[in-house]
C-alpha cells in the first residue's frame, strides 16, 4: 500500500510538466485539422469538378501527400526545403510542423469530404436544379449541408489520428507531450511516466470523441 | 472458371507466404544455436565517426563498431550489434536487450553509480562549435544565443545545469540525432552546438573554414563501455581484452584509421 502511495506521489509530480507540454500537441492537432478541413474542401470540390486540369491537379495533390510518410514531409519542409530553395526557409519550428500536418491532413480530408458529397442522392441535386438553383447554390445550400453529417465521424477519426501523429514533432526539437514523457523517462530512469501520459492522451481523445458525437447529433436534426 | 483461377492464385500466394515465413523461422533457429554465445552490443548507429552506417545504408561502420568486433575476436565470441535510439540506450541495457553498450558513453559519476563502466578506451571532451566569426569563447557567454545538443547526452546534461544555474539562452533545442544539430548550425537556425570532441572533429573536417571550436572543456570526458550492475565476469573479461588491444597496438591502428591520429594514447 505504501508502495502504491509512493508511486502515486511520484506520478503527481510529473503531471504538471506533462500537461504544459501537451499545449503543443493540442494546438498543433486542432489547428492543422481546421486548416485541413478548409483546404480539403477546396481540393474535394476540385476532384468533383468537370474541369480536367483542376481535377488532375487536385488528384495529384492527394496522391502526393497521402502517398508519402508524414515524417518525410515534416523533414522535407523543415530540413530539405531550406537547402533546395533558401527563400523557403521556415525557421519557426511550430509553423513548419503546422504546415506539414495541415497539407497532409488536407489530402486525407479531401477524400473524406469528396466521399460525403458524392454519397448524397442525385435526386437532391436534380430537385434543386428543377427549383431553379444555380449549380453553386445547389452545392453550397443543398448538397454540402446534408454531406456535413456524413463527414463528421470520419473527420473525428482523422482528428484522433493527427493528435497521436503529433508525437513526430520531437524530431524537429519541438517538445510535445510524447517527447516530454520520454525525457522524464530517461532522466528519472523509470518507464512509469507512460501511465499519466497515456491518461492525458485518453482525456484528449475522450473529450474530442464526445464533442464530435455532439456535432453529429446536432447535424442529424434534419433527418 | 474465373473463380477457379482466382482461388488458385490466392492459394499459391498463401503457400508462398507460408514458405517465406517458414524460411525465416528456420533461419532464426539456426542463428539462435549458432550464436547462442554471441556478444550483444547496443549502440546508437548514427553518430559519426564513432558509429554510423556506410554509404550502402546498412553496414555499420565507425570506431566503436571496429572496437566491438575486435573485442569479440579477443573474447572468442561472435558479436551482434543492436541499433538503439540514444534516449533509450540505458533502459534497454536494464532490460537485457544486449550485454554491453559501446556507443561513445562518457564516463560520469552518475552513470558509474548505476552501471559498470569500464576504464576509458578513448579520450574525449565536450566542445562548443560555432560559426567561424562568433565571439563566444565559453559556455557562460551563450546568453541570448540559440544552442543545440543531442537529447540525454552529457552535452545536454551540462547545458541543463547551466540553464538551471541562471544562464539565459536565447533558445535551447534538443535533437534525437547529432546530425540534426549540425544541419541546424549550417542552416543558421542555431548559433552553437555542444558536442563530444570525437564527433566534432569529424564534422569540422568537412567544413573547417566556416566553423570553429569556440571552447573546449578542460575536464576530459573519456568514453567507456557500459554493462549492467552484477555482470562482473563479462566486465572483467572486457577490461582484459581492452588491455590486450592496447598492448598489441590494435587500438592505435583503429584510432589512426578513423581519426588520423592516436586519440587512445595514454587513456589507460
Amino acid at each position: 500500500m505504501e508502495k502504491v502511495m509512493e508511486i502515486l506521489r511520484q506520478m503527481s509530480g510529473w503531471v504538471d510538466p506533462l500537461v504544459k507540454s501537451s499545449g503543443i500537441t493540442l494546438s498543433l492537432s486542432v489547428l492543422s485539422v481546421i486548416i485541413g478541413i478548409l483546404g480539403g474542401t477546396f481540393i474535394a470540390l476540385g476532384r468533383i469538378s468537370k474541369n480536367k486540369l483542376i481535377n488532375k491537379v487536385c488528384g495529384g495533390y492527394i496522391f502526393l501527400f497521402r502517398g508519402t510518410p508524414l515524417l518525410m514531409q515534416l523533414f522535407f519542409i523543415y530540413y530539405a526545403l531550406p537547402l533546395a530553395i533558401p527563400a523557403m526557409t521556415l525557421n519557426n519550428r511550430f509553423v513548419a510542423a503546422l504546415i506539414a500536418f495541415s497539407v497532409n491532413s488536407a489530402a486525407y480530408q479531401a477524400e473524406i469530404i469528396r466521399a460525403a458529397i458524392q454519397s448524397i442522392d442525385h435526386g437532391q441535386a436534380e430537385a434543386a436544379r428543377s427549383l431553379g438553383l444555380t449549380p453553386n447554390q445547389t452545392m453550397f445550400l443543398v448538397i454540402i449541408p446534408q454531406a456535413i453529417k456524413r463527414m463528421i465521424p470520419p473527420i473525428g477519426n482523422e482528428f484522433i489520428m493527427v493528435l497521436k501523429d503529433t508525437s513526430l514533432v520531437s524530431t524537429i526539437a519541438l517538445v510535445d507531450l510524447m517527447k516530454r514523457t520520454s525525457q522524464i523517462q530517461s532522466s528519472q530512469a523509470t518507464a512509469l511516466v507512460y501511465l499519466p501520459s497515456a491518461v492525458i492522451y485518453l482525456i484528449f481523445t475522450g473529450v474530442f470523441t464526445w464533442l464530435f458525437n455532439r456535432l453529429e447529433h446536432h447535424h442529424a436534426r434534419y433527418e | 472458371m474465373k473463380r477457379i483461377i482466382a482461388l488458385t492464385v490466392v492459394l499459391a500466394l498463401m503457400l508462398a507466404l507460408f514458405a517465406a515465413c517458414g524460411g525465416t523461422a528456420d533461419k532464426k533457429e539456426e542463428d539462435g544455436t549458432a550464436s547462442a554465445g554471441a556478444l550483444k552490443i547496443g549502440m546508437e548507429i548514427g553518430y559519426p565517426p564513432m558509429e554510423y552506417v556506410d554509404a550502402d545504408g546498412v553496414t555499420p561502420i565507425g570506431f566503436d563498431v571496429d572496437v566491438a568486433y575486435e573485442l569479440g575476436r579477443h573474447l572468442n565470441r561472435e558479436v551482434e550489434l543492436v541499433d538503439t535510439a540514444w534516449d533509450a540506450i540505458f533502459t534497454s541495457l536494464d532490460s537485457n536487450r544486449y550485454d554491453a553498450i559501446i556507443s561513445s558513453v562518457s564516463i560520469t559519476p552518475e552513470r558509474q553509480e548505476k552501471y559498470i563502466i569500464t576504464k576509458a578506451y578513448i579520450a574525449n571532451k565536450l566542445v562548443l562549435i560555432t560559426a567561424a566569426d562568433s565571439q563566444v569563447t565559453k559556455p557562460e557567454e551563450l546568453a541570448g544565443l540559440r544552442v543545440a545538443t543531442q537529447t540525454e547526452t552529457t552535452a545536454d546534461i551540462m547545458m541543463n545545469e547551466l540553464i538551471d544555474g541562471g544562464l539565459a539562452l536565447g533558445d535551447y533545442f534538443v535533437y534525437d540525432k547529432i546530425i540534426q544539430c549540425f544541419d541546424e548550425l549550417k542552416l543558421g537556425r542555431v548559433d552553437a552546438v555542444m558536442v563530444d570532441s570525437v564527433v566534432a572533429a569529424y564534422y569540422l573536417g568537412e567544413d573547417s573554414e566556416r566553423y570553429k571550436t569556440a571552447w573546449e572543456n578542460d575536464e576530459g570526458e573519456p568514453l567507456g563501455i557500459a554493462l549492467k550492475k552484477g555482470n562482473d565476469d563479462l566486465a572483467a573479461q572486457i577490461e582484459m581484452a581492452l588491455d590486450e588491444m592496447y598492448a598489441d597496438g590494435t587500438m592505435k591502428t583503429l584510432a589512426e584509421k578513423h581519426f588520423g591520429r592516436d586519440v587512445t594514447e595514454g587513456v589507460r
